[in-house]
């Protein structure tokens, strides 16, 4: 299949360079311009045609553009969307800046937006679709499409799992409908992706790796994002979490182009964000009150671990981008380099990317193209022993060392003589070092469609689009040989080559038909989307010669393989109708099967309605001045979700890997059984959405405004149920449990204006979103957390999965309310400087029965708020995210404050308790905690609200006169920025990073029943850079 | 008319499209890496491999795993660290040991969840045989009697580990089946001592008296005989444990290892003297000791050993990298009398050689009592006999040493304890000094009075085997030996946190958790 895309291809591509090279042959005289808006901001798109002819081309971002007339008496004809066309004699000028004023009873009436399985006007939309263009998403330092969306999107809220690059992103669009996977659909280029944690090595969630990151943002041209069920039904079975289409930047008739777009960047992490630890002498001071002499290390100095893990690492980022075509074919091609080395050691990130998109109109009724993208990602992550390794060196004695000239490697090692008994030496930094690990996650995407679309009567089009999406992945795990002194190990290498292949086959017929103030647009569909999977690991240990690194060149070879697929039949069908461009309405419906669910529930149908009413178009608006264009909208409708926690989990089946010995011999018996609780009754989460809101145009389009109301709400929600033990099922169980709603508005507003030759913009978008478990069936509760943890909590009435815990109360000051202490099943007698934990159901006693609601991870808000300014060349933008309403489980900053063990701890602790009155918050130094004071309660839960200077950006565009010479005609658009990504981030928030997602633990995937737990992971960096995009 | 033509012509192509493809995907998929049910459960083999799966879930009670809820060696903080013998190393030990040698026991701590959770999964899988042998199927009706028997000696083997836990857990007889009638009540002591017994009796009736040598290890009938004495201990039920014991020792296989360290000798697995044997054996597939991992996202299976070595044999300057978590406390050494051999070899002192795996060799050097924090470290299963490497997975973290579950010296004592309770103490007397201590060449015991003298023979005997924390629990010893620290809670462990929660009200905890 993907064979014979790219063979597909190359003639496609050849073909465009042979019709751009014809096109050069016969210019007579060559002008350029520059098309501007009211505003004098360039105007990106505009066609400029010689009259009577049909030359013709179409101005770049920076509004540039040239073509070629036959002469001076030549007109230019300049038209583009929603202003006035403008028509210029060329006479003697060989340069025009032109400038083309708004229509605004026009203005925005033909802008398209993409919508599933085809695009409508905007003005024409009924359903609550988000856009983002091309010029919000080229010269940001994105890893990966996910990024782009942060604060820029209202309803979608984006939390990266770690600033390590190429780690998973959490998009959630309109809050978290479903306990598994809130993941939205991505539809890219017609192709929708099946997002899997697939690609890891050594099972760890830390290497799991976002499956976008091998999507190069630059080739994007916009990305439209269907939130409410009206847009989003027509992806039926897959779309209960929203659809994100992605549509790349496609070939634009006329002159071609040849763009280099750069930049060069610094990151590092603000020395405010690190964690403040004790020093020699308090460290040791802590340690003795634990009883342990380290007296012995009191003269060494302090060593700064987290230092020496972080560092300032480049970043830097190239692409090549060809866009060119003639009337009959356009093409676009970009090529992309991107590399990233990570804050801390052992983190790096690395793309090489191809993107080819070819449309050609073959003849008056076929039209047909292709898209295609080859990339390759190498992503280094911190190994397993060197994991989350600044924070986890925080944790380190401050006087053990990093290096000792004769130890291994120049590093010194981990034992008593080197660290003191009992004080934690763990060496970070020779532990990160890639001669002793190294892992890397390899992988390579094939993307690609093919589509022909036949218009055989004006308005009815059939279009088949063919995609595939081929993964093939290589975890690399490499430990040589060492001894750290606590730890002796041999050589190991693992390597994990998962391959995915998903198939996709889309057909369509449209009709589109207007008739007096009818419009009427009709489509039906037919799609079969197959995914297949398989993965083998191999296993070497001890390797015979660490140089030669494959696992099968190894004393002990073990492997494995694990396999699955699925497949899904959808037909779908959708009708637009419009009345006098006023009243609109839309219904879609999808009806999907799946392989997922047992026969009798393998269907589902998912219908949406929605309607618009254009008021502004009602005579008795006519007059008023304020609304330019107004829309109130109003949709209803269904979808679903297809995805549990395991495969085939309707089936009862058994594990292959379960093994026992037995005989004289002592053979290995394989052993069949089952490890997850079968539930035929399983079937189609179903998700039912509702929205009301408006879109309005006022002072002429100064400003811009759009609300909705959404109320979502998850019926037989898809989940994950912990089940007792005690059916000898350790896995929780799949089944359709409860409910789960959504409700929220969302509100964005945009103010543009200009004085003089300052022109600037106000923008901000906020979302709100209540997260309420409305029914949990018979279930009373569930109680989860990563690792087997009891640390989340769902039940009816509140958030899904919000921390649970036992609340404190203060420290008990002396022996007189020891003695008065409630008993407490969990303590063996509290001392004065313990902490007291409350008896929340007031029985007189504190036990399991007292943990209770102590906080929550998803949001009450977020917003972005967007500023830009542009004067003359020069341009400004200021780009503000955040999130309020948030706390976080700081599960990594307990182990900072425990006082238990030999660990080094924040310098909080110099205030604990040492007698009465001296602190009411942190309890006494005691390394064996009898009254278990670092048990799991509110201590640890933080807020974690945040604000950040996400980007800020200032640009200057260099006016090609400046250029001498042949460079005057070569270069048609320069311009040089300067910007910084997350400058400064506000929040009370006291570890590395308050964006925090899920725990670490051997469980892969999303955990919604237990997300907001910091592990430690790196921080998002703050990246300085420097970039210039140079179009040719 | 060319339009209509074009027209007739492109709607003839699109019906010949959605003809053509509507049935392009296969809908009815089945798993790709495991099996189905409906191709299981038929042959002799297949019920082979389902009874096996049973016994794998005793491996896991020592299982080390980071995959699921982070167990670390748990069944030996259980029952070694619980106990006066053994403690956790203050500055090496993960902090779970740390909390159970202080018997700080809480509900939501992980050891409880874990074995909690083997035994449960054990007695699904035991279940399974149970119903599936009883269903269609190919096997002959001597097979179903046994393979019914087998399950039903590992059934009971499982609730009888669970009411020594926790006193009154669940007792599941049947597959759960239907998802909104999952949790199960507490059971009485009763139900559980007649349920217990019933499955041994059943396994004692139908199993073979010996298996053959491609099937040793597997449980015999003169096993589930044992048991039934054993049970019949802790019931209390003493003549009818004398009984049951009398009709093992007359007429059963079993008898002393002529020399003690032949008991626990890696070239020695099965012998004479071994009644239930959990089954290690390697090397196999990967280089780690992930044994707990029958529900591993990866899917594959690691060394079937256990993690003794790398949790017992001392860390700090020793060779081997090993984590020296649990050690010997001096009060166990102080037990020893003075002589008596088997101090050396179950315990690694001054002075004496000390042989562990070292990357991929043995290394043999003296002992050193700085390694460990009491200057002991446990030998049992270890020593000379045992520092061989096919006695160890490649990486030297998991060893492959069979644990002695249940052994016919533990058989004798408990046949001591029920002569003295039944008032035959002189009898007893002779068990201990003619066949206990005459093996390892001591004289009669110096303690006079019977029970303590049993008391103190099983817990030298026995030491670093799985049973002391038991019998201080059902020899009333707590206060006497943990004094302030011992509350009467203690006499069983909480049931996990996690399963009552998930019980919906229906399991109660044990009182004072």
């Amino acid at each position: 299949m993907n064979l014979r895309l790219v063979c597909r291809r190359l003639p496609l591509f050849l073909f465009g360079v042979a019709m751009l090279l014809s096109s050069f042959s016969y210019s007579q005289l060559k002008v350029s311009g520059k098309v501007s808006d009211e505003n004098a901001a360039p105007l990106n798109g505009v066609s400029v045609v010689v009259k009577g002819s049909s030359t013709g081309t179409v101005s770049d971002e920076d509004g540039n553009f040239t073509i070629t007339v036959p002469g001076a008496s030549s007109v230019l004809v300049m038209t583009y969307a929603g202003y006035l066309p403008r028509e210029v004699t060329v006479g003697n000028n060989t340069t025009f800046n032109v400038q083309l004023l708004p229509d605004v009873q026009r203005r925005d009436l033909n802008e398209v937006v993409v919508v599933g399985y085809g695009t409508q006007r905007k003005v024409d939309l009924t359903g609550a679709v988000a856009s983002v263009t091309r010029k919000e998403i080229v010269n940001k330092p994105f890893t990966s499409p996910d990024q782009i969306l942060s604060g820029r999107v209202p309803g979608v809220n984006i939390t990266n799992r770690s600033g390590d690059p190429g780690a998973p992103i959490d998009v959630r669009i309109r809050g978290v409908g479903t306990p598994g996977t809130n993941q939205p659909l991505w539809v890219i280029d017609g192709v929708p992706i099946v997002q899997t944690t697939n690609v890891t090595v050594n099972t760890g969630s830390s290497t799991e790796s976002n499956p976008l990151a091998g999507i190069n943002t630059n080739d994007i041209e916009s990305i439209d994002v269907l939130k409410d069920a009206s847009a989003s039904a027509i992806y039926g079975a897959r779309a209960a979490n929203g659809v994100i289409i992605v549509t790349t930047r496609r070939g634009k008739e006329g002159r071609t182009s040849l763009t280099y777009d750069g930049y060069y960047g610094q990151q590092y992490v603000p020395k405010g964000r690190m964690l403040d630890v004790l020093n020699v002498a308090q460290y040791i001071e802590l340690q003795q009150e634990l009883g342990r002499d380290l007296s012995a290390f009191a003269n060494q100095p302090f060593v700064d671990w987290q230092d020496a893990i972080f560092r300032s690492a480049p970043t830097h980022s190239h692409n090549m981008t060809l866009n060119g075509g003639t009337a009959k074919a356009t093409y676009n091609v970009g090529a992309g380099f991107m590399e990233s080395q990570g804050v801390e050691l052992g983190q790096g990130f690395r793309r090489l990317s191809l993107k080819v998109n070819s449309d050609i109109q073959a003849n008056k009724y076929l039209r047909f193209g292709e898209s295609v993208l080859l990339s390759s990602v190498n992503r280094l992550t911190q190994s397993e022993s060197g994991l989350f390794a600044a924070y986890n060196g925080a944790l380190n004695a401050p006087y053990y060392k990093i290096y000792d000239p004769n130890g291994p490697l120049g590093y010194n090692i981990e034992t008593e003589e080197t660290h003191g008994e009992g004080a934690t030496g763990v060496n970070y930094v020779w532990r990160s070092d890639l001669r002793v690990n190294e892992t890397r996650i390899f992988s390579k995407k094939m993307l690609g469609s093919i589509y022909g679309e036949l218009e055989p009567i004006a308005g009815l089009k059939y279009k088949l689009t063919l995609g595939a999406d081929y993964n093939v992945g290589d975890g690399y795990f490499f430990q040589e040989a060492a001894d750290f002194g606590s730890e002796q190990r041999q050589s190991v290498l693992v390597q994990e080559r998962p391959l995915e292949l998903t198939t996709n086959l889309t057909q369509t017929v449209t009709y589109n038909r207007k008739f007096d103030d009818h419009n009427v647009t009709l489509l039906i569909g037919h799609e079969e989307t197959s995914f297949q999977f398989n993965k083998m690991r191999i296993q070497g240990g001890d390797l015979f010669n660490s140089a030669v690194r494959l696992p099968s060149v190894a004393s002990t070879v073990a492997s494995a393989n694990e396999a699955d697929h699925w497949a899904l039949r959808g037909l779908l069908a959708r009708v637009f109708y419009s009345f006098q461009d006023k009243y609109l309405f839309t219904f879609n419906v999808r009806r999907d099967a799946t392989s997922r669910f047992a026969k009798d529930n393998r269907s589902g149908t998912f219908p949406s309605f929605s309607a618009g009413w254009r008021i502004s178009e009602e005579k008795f608006m006519k007059d008023q001045k304020i609304f330019t264009d107004l829309k109130i909208r109003a949709s209803w409708g269904e979808s679903g979700n297809q995805f549990t926690g395991q495969n085939f989990s309707y089936l009862n089946s058994l594990a292959t890997t379960i093994f026992y010995v037995i005989g004289a011999g002592q053979d290995i018996v394989r052993g069949p059984a089952p490890v997850v609780f079968a539930n035929k009754s399983l079937k189609w989460e179903r998700s039912s959405q509702t929205d009301i809101g408006f879109d309005a145009l006022m002072f002429g389009g100064k400003v811009e405004a759009t609300f909705d109301y959404f109320n979502k709400v998850t019926n037989d929600v898809l989940l994950s149920l912990p089940i007792p033990y005690s059916t000898g099922y350790f896995l929780p169980a799949d089944a359709n449990l409860g409910k789960i709603k959504n409700t929220g508005i969302e509100l964005s507003a945009y103010y543009r204006n200009r004085a003089g030759e300052l022109r600037y913009s106000v923008g901000g978008n906020i979302t709100t979103v209540k997260n309420e478990v409305v029914s949990l069936g018979d279930i009373k509760e569930i109680i989860t957390g990563t690792s087997g943890r009891l640390s989340h909590r769902t039940t009816v009435g509140e958030s899904l999965g919000y921390f649970y815990g036992y609340r404190t109360n203060g420290i008990y000051q002396n022996q007189k309310e020891v003695d008065e202490a409630i008993p407490d099943a969990n303590s063996a007698g509290p001392e004065p400087g313990d902490i007291r934990f409350v008896d929340v159901n007031g029985d007189g006693t504190v036990n399991a029965d007292d943990r209770t609601y102590i906080g929550k991870s998803m949001p009450d808000f977020y917003y972005g708020i967007n500023l830009s300014a542009a004067y003359k060349g020069f341009d400004l933008s200021i780009f503000l995210q955040g999130v309020a309403g948030i706390e976080i489980y700081n599960d990594a900053g307990s182990q900072l404050l425990t006082m238990s063990g030999g660990n080094n701890q924040l310098t909080d602790v110099l205030g604990r308790w040492k007698g009465e009155g001296t602190s009411n918050t942190i309890p006494r130094a005691s390394n064996d905690d009898p009254n278990g004071n670092n048990r799991y309660s509110d201590r640890w839960i933080e807020k974690g609200d945040f604000m950040r200077i996400k980007n800020l950006q200032i640009g200057y565009t260099i006016p090609p006169k400046v250029f001498a010479g042949a460079l005057k005609d070569i270069l048609t658009g320069s311009r040089i920025y300067l910007g910084v990504n997350n400058l400064a981030t506000f929040t009370k928030y006291r570890g590395y990073e308050p964006e925090v997602t899920r725990g670490f633990s051997f469980q892969k995937g999303e955990f919604a029943l237990a997300n907001g737990q910091d592990a430690g992971g790196s921080p998002q960096p703050t990246i300085v850079q420097l970039g210039w995009s140079i179009t040719f | 008319m060319r339009t209509s033509k074009y027209s007739r012509g492109g709607i003839l192509t699109l019906i010949a499209f959605f003809g053509m493809t509507l049935s392009c995907n296969k809908l009815d998929l089945k798993p790709l890496d495991r099996v189905t049910t409906d191709t299981f459960y038929k042959t002799a083999g297949d019920f082979d491999g389902a009874t096996f799966a049973a016994y794998a879930s005793i491996q896991d009670f020592w299982g080390t795993s980071t995959e699921t809820i982070g167990e670390m060696g748990e069944f030996w903080k259980i029952s070694l660290v619980s106990t006066d013998d053994v403690d956790a190393d203050p500055d090496l030990a993960d902090g779970r040991a740390l909390d159970i040698d202080r018997l700080l026991f809480r509900a939501s701590d992980i050891p409880w969840g874990a074995l909690y959770t083997q035994i449960y999964e054990g007695i699904l899988r035991a279940n399974l045989v149970i119903e599936n042998a009883a269903g269609e199927n190919e096997l002959t009706d001597e097979e179903k009697t046994r393979f019914t028997a087998e399950a039903k000696f590992l059934r009971g083997f499982f609730h009888f580990l669970a009411l020594q836990m926790w006193g009154t857990p669940p007792l599941v007889l049947e597959v759960k089946k239907d998802l909104s009638d999952l949790a199960v009540p507490n059971a009485t002591k009763d139900e559980l001592y007649t349920s217990i017994l019933s499955d041994f009796q059943d396994a004692a009736t139908n199993l073979p008296e010996a298996w053959d040598d491609a099937n040793l290890g597997r449980a015999t009938s003169w096993a589930a005989k044992s048991f039934i004495g054993k049970v019949n201990v802790w019931k209390e039920d003493w003549p009818a444990a004398v009984t049951a014991f009398e009709d093992v020792i007359t007429n059963g296989p079993y008898s002393l290892m002529p020399n003690y360290e032949d008991v626990f000798d890696f070239a020695k697995e099965n012998n004479a003297e071994s009644i239930f044997e959990v089954q290690f054996g390697g090397p196999f597939s990967d280089d780690n000791l992930w044994v707990f991992d029958d529900t591993h996202s990866e899917a594959f299976k690691a060394s079937q050993g256990t993690a003794r070595v790398w949790y017992f044999d001392p860390s700090n300057d020793a060779p081997g990298g090993h984590l020296g978590w649990f050690v010997p406390s001096q009060n166990l050494v102080d037990e020893f009398e003075a002589g008596d051999p088997r101090l050396g070899s179950s315990i690694y002192k001054d002075g004496d050689t000390y042989m562990t795996i070292d990357g991929n060799s043995i290394a043999e050097l003296p002992f050193d009592p700085e390694w460990t924090s009491s200057g002991y470290s446990i030998k049992k299963y270890g020593g000379e006999r045992n520092a061989k490497t096919a006695d160890y997975s490649p990486n030297g973290q998991a060893q492959f040493n069979n644990e002695r579950w249940y052994r016919y010296a533990e058989l004798l004592l408990l046949y001591a304890e029920a002569l003295i309770e039944t008032g035959r103490s002189p009898e007893a007397m002779d068990i201990i000094n003619d066949q206990i201590r005459a093996r390892v060449g001591l004289g009669a015991t110096p303690i006079a009075d019977p029970m303590q003298a049993l008391q103190h023979e099983k817990r030298v005997e026995m030491a670093f085997e799985p049973h002391r924390w038991f019998d201080i629990v059902r020899w009333g010893l707590g206060p006497t030996i943990f004094g302030s620290k011992w509350q009467d809670k203690y006499t069983v462990f909480p049931i996990p946190q996690s399963e009552i929660d998930r019980s919906g009200g229906l399991l109660t905890q044990n009182p004072g958790y």
